[in-house]
């Protein structure tokens, strides 16, 4: 509200959009959708991108700012991304793999970043 | 020798569930609200047993409190718990405006007491609730000392208080050693240990630590009295004046700031009608840190070592006055 009508043109927020909190998928424990929508109604300037792809992201950061608005991104990612055993899970929320886990999860993470 | 038997560790947090569990049991006006974080705070085994009676409201803890209010007006015995450091301070208009001014019987749970929160560190760890909940007009303040006194404190809150409530407890599994079968009374504190020297008036988790620091103290020839203060407010004035006259040294044990919380209470009480020397155990003014939980209670010296360390400072004192 006071970022868009103090015309600060040089803000950018950076939502997470990975759609889980710590009881459970974002749209089930309190919906946030139709969330671009609501970011507009404040004045902001609205983009999205996949939020895993750096390319996607720069290019946003770089081309969608206008002289007028703030501008937030809606990066829209998956949580623990790259580790099949996590992704997109809440009950991940703040927890940390065991020791037993870890050498699969960082395979996991490096075939990722091969391909 | 410490005449109590630690029953396994167990969390504050996982008796306040019980406790919620039981008086949702007894009375079918009992609903609870989840600002998320409900499984964290206990109040999963509710929501599991009286899905209809449970409502997710999100990360909204000012919304929370409004409509806990509103439920409270309309009859129900809306009950909301989250982590302290937001409960009490987030939401602190709402809880002032809506249920105190109002005088409504919401139930507040405060989770996350003290540094013993541990490795989430300084902005989850709630060291000033006692204080701001304490201001506040029409409000009752209970701060049980281990998971057994947390039940019976949240079945006494719920199903037996009138006006506001804030309950405050605690993350880390710690000793549980107190007595099931004796109800919580709310406005009395208990005598734990005898003593005539001095007296360790401690709450929550720290009243452990307390009995601990009795028997350091004891192999020096000193005998504290240990009372675990488990209401704050209404603070229960003539167990304080009465360890004041007969100890003539009061320490005040909490994991909370020393401004404003329990020791203010405590010395509230003393200054006015019965002077005695005090000392205050508890974060002087300062804010928490990430770290295991028993390390960083030794760090900010809330452990049994820092207690009678500075309990045989203020014996010394008294002795010398």
């Amino acid at each position: 509200m006071a970022a868009s009508h103090h015309h600060l043109d040089n803000l950018v927020a950076i939502v997470d959009r990975n759609g889980v909190q710590i009881d459970g998928p974002t749209e089930k424990v309190m919906h946030l959708e139709p969330l671009a929508d609501k970011w507009k109604s404040f004045g902001w300037n609205v983009a999205e991108c996949d939020g895993h792809n750096r390319e996607q992201l720069i290019e946003t950061l770089k081309h969608r700012r206008n002289a007028t608005q703030p501008l937030v991104v809606l990066a829209h990612t998956i949580m623990g991304k790259g580790i099949p055993a996590i992704e997109g899970d809440y009950r991940w929320h703040g927890k940390v793999p065991s020791r037993e886990q870890l050498p699969g999860f960082l395979k996991d993470l490096r075939n990722m970043h091969k391909t | 020798m410490n005449p109590y038997t630690n029953k396994g560790n167990k969390a504050t947090r996982t008796g306040f569930g019980e406790g919620l569990l039981a008086a949702g049991q007894l009375n079918d006006n009992v609903i609870a609200i989840g600002a998320d974080i409900t499984s964290s705070v206990g109040v999963d085994l509710f929501a599991s047993a009286f899905p209809d009676r449970f409502i997710s409201l999100g990360i909204a803890e000012q919304n929370c409190v409004a409509v806990a209010a509103g439920l409270a007006l309309e009859g129900k015995i809306p009950v909301f718990s989250t982590y302290g450091v937001f409960a009490a301070l987030r939401a602190a208009d709402q809880i002032r405006v809506s249920v105190c001014y109002n005088n409504v019987h919401v139930i507040i749970g405060g989770a996350h007491a003290g540094v013993s929160v541990g490795p989430d560190g300084a902005t989850h760890q709630a060291l000033e609730d006692l204080s701001i909940m304490q201001a506040l007009p029409n409000m009752t303040l209970l701060s049980p000392c281990d998971a057994t006194e947390t039940k019976n404190a949240a079945l006494a809150a719920i199903l037996q208080c009138r006006g506001p409530v804030y309950i405050r407890f605690g993350r880390e599994p710690m000793p549980d050693f107190t007595d099931p079968n004796i109800p919580f009374k709310i406005g009395k504190a208990s005598e734990m240990l005898k003593g005539d020297d001095l007296t360790l008036i401690a709450t929550g988790h720290l009243v452990w630590e307390a009995l601990l620091a009795a028997q350091i103290l004891e192999k020096q020839g000193i005998t504290a009295r240990v009372l675990n203060m488990s209401t704050i407010k209404p603070i229960d004035r003539e167990a304080v004046i009465r360890c004041a006259a007969e100890t003539r040294a009061i320490i005040t044990v909490e994991e909370h700031q020393i401004n404003g919380g329990l020791g203010s209470a405590v010395a509230g009480v003393v200054v006015t009608e019965c002077p005695v020397p005090m000392a205050f155990i508890g974060m002087k003014d300062q804010f928490g840190e990430s770290g295991p939980p028993l390390e960083l209670m030794k760090k900010f010296g809330m452990d049994a070592a820092s207690i009678a360390d500075t309990a045989l400072h203020l014996f010394r004192k008294k002795m010398s006055d």
